[in-house]
């Protein structure tokens, strides 16, 4: 009683509340408490299950597809960093004459550059511009049509 | 029929298995409407109240042979059927990926739905006031303003301190009777 009336008195600044008082009540079905008892009664009776395999070993499942979910995160990553080193070199880096050539870049070269790197390498021997040029005069059909044609 | 104390129960419920269910048995008899109503006044449906007290009881069951009676009987298991209705009505949330005020309006057409014809239509606007407030004020207000339960016993069920339960009972109030003057 000692409770109902303090509540009361906190109340005393709240009149609609106050004045709807503490009656209502939720209505459960009927016999509801009747058979609540029973069917706990059931509940508390069933063995108690012993937990399965999959429940058992869940967490442990859990755990190595977690570890292994970062590994290849973890690796990933490392490949991609890998990949980027690689497609971008430095602006200060020196390629080799003989990278170019094993690269087989050098198709995609300029020609004169080319050879100029190749003779300076010592792969090929520098051509003989007369001797090439002699050979282009006496063999060049064009040139030998137009001398017959003069 | 003996009327035995709830240390007694306890007593009875350890002894042998089956003073045990003898013992559960009275301690459900004892306590149930109370817990019903309690768990009904946050979750309103009476499927979802039955599913709750069920579990509250059960868990009674489980865990009565470790509850060291630092506390009274009936605290204990007004704290498991709190428990049990926060986390239930958190997963509805989660489950819906509803925010507050949608469950809130959920609750409210589940008591449009099944209000008693006796309910005044102020009592029905308490009630739906009441659901407007967060879940732990609406807690508050109903141990105090329908079970004019202590403040002292409410500490010990929400573990929260008497001077934090008495602001928020007094600010539940203030909210409610703010919505009931609106209309």
């Amino acid at each position: 009683m000692k409770e109902v009336e303090e509540n009361k008195d906190e109340l005393r600044d709240f009149p609609i509340l106050q004045s709807i008082g503490s009656n209502f009540q939720y209505h459960a079905p009927e016999k509801y408490f009747e058979k609540l008892g029973e069917a706990l009664q059931q509940r508390t009776s069933a063995p108690v299950k012993k937990p399965i395999f999959l429940a058992m070993i869940r967490p442990v499942l859990a755990g190595t597809l977690s570890l292994l979910f970062i590994l290849g995160v973890w690796l990933f990553s490392g490949l991609q960093k890998k990949t980027a080193e690689h497609s971008t070199p430095s602006l200060q880096q020196t390629i080799a004459v003989e990278e170019i050539i094993e690269s087989g870049y050098y198709l995609e070269l300029d020609e004169t550059l080319l050879t100029d790197a190749l003779i300076e390498t010592g792969t090929v021997e520098a051509p003989d511009d007369d001797k090439e040029l002699e050979d282009y005069l006496i063999h060049s059909t064009y040139e030998e049509e137009l001398t017959t044609a003069l | 029929m003996t009327e035995y104390t709830d240390a007694e129960l306890i007593g009875l419920f350890r002894e042998t298995d089956s003073n045990r269910h003898y013992a559960f048995n009275l301690i459900v008899q004892r306590y149930q409407q109370r817990v019903y109503l309690h768990i009904r006044r946050m979750v309103i449906d009476h499927d979802d109240t039955n599913d709750l007290v069920q579990n509250t009881f059960i868990k009674v069951w489980q865990h009565l042979d470790e509850f060291r009676q630092d506390s009274q009987l009936f605290t204990w298991i007004y704290r498991i059927a709190t428990n049990e209705c926060l986390g239930f009505l958190k997963q509805k949330r989660k489950r819906f990926f509803l925010p507050i005020n949608d469950v809130e309006g959920e609750l409210n057409q589940v008591l449009e739905r099944t209000a008693s014809p006796d309910y005044t239509k102020l009592e029905l606007k308490l009630q739906q006031s009441i659901l407007r407030l967060p879940e732990k004020q609406r807690l508050v207000f109903h141990l105090r303003y329908y079970e004019n339960m202590k403040y002292e016993t409410m500490s010990e069920i929400l573990g929260t301190s008497v001077g934090a339960l008495k602001a928020s009972y007094h600010h539940a109030a203030a909210k409610i009777e703010k919505y009931l003057q609106e209309d």
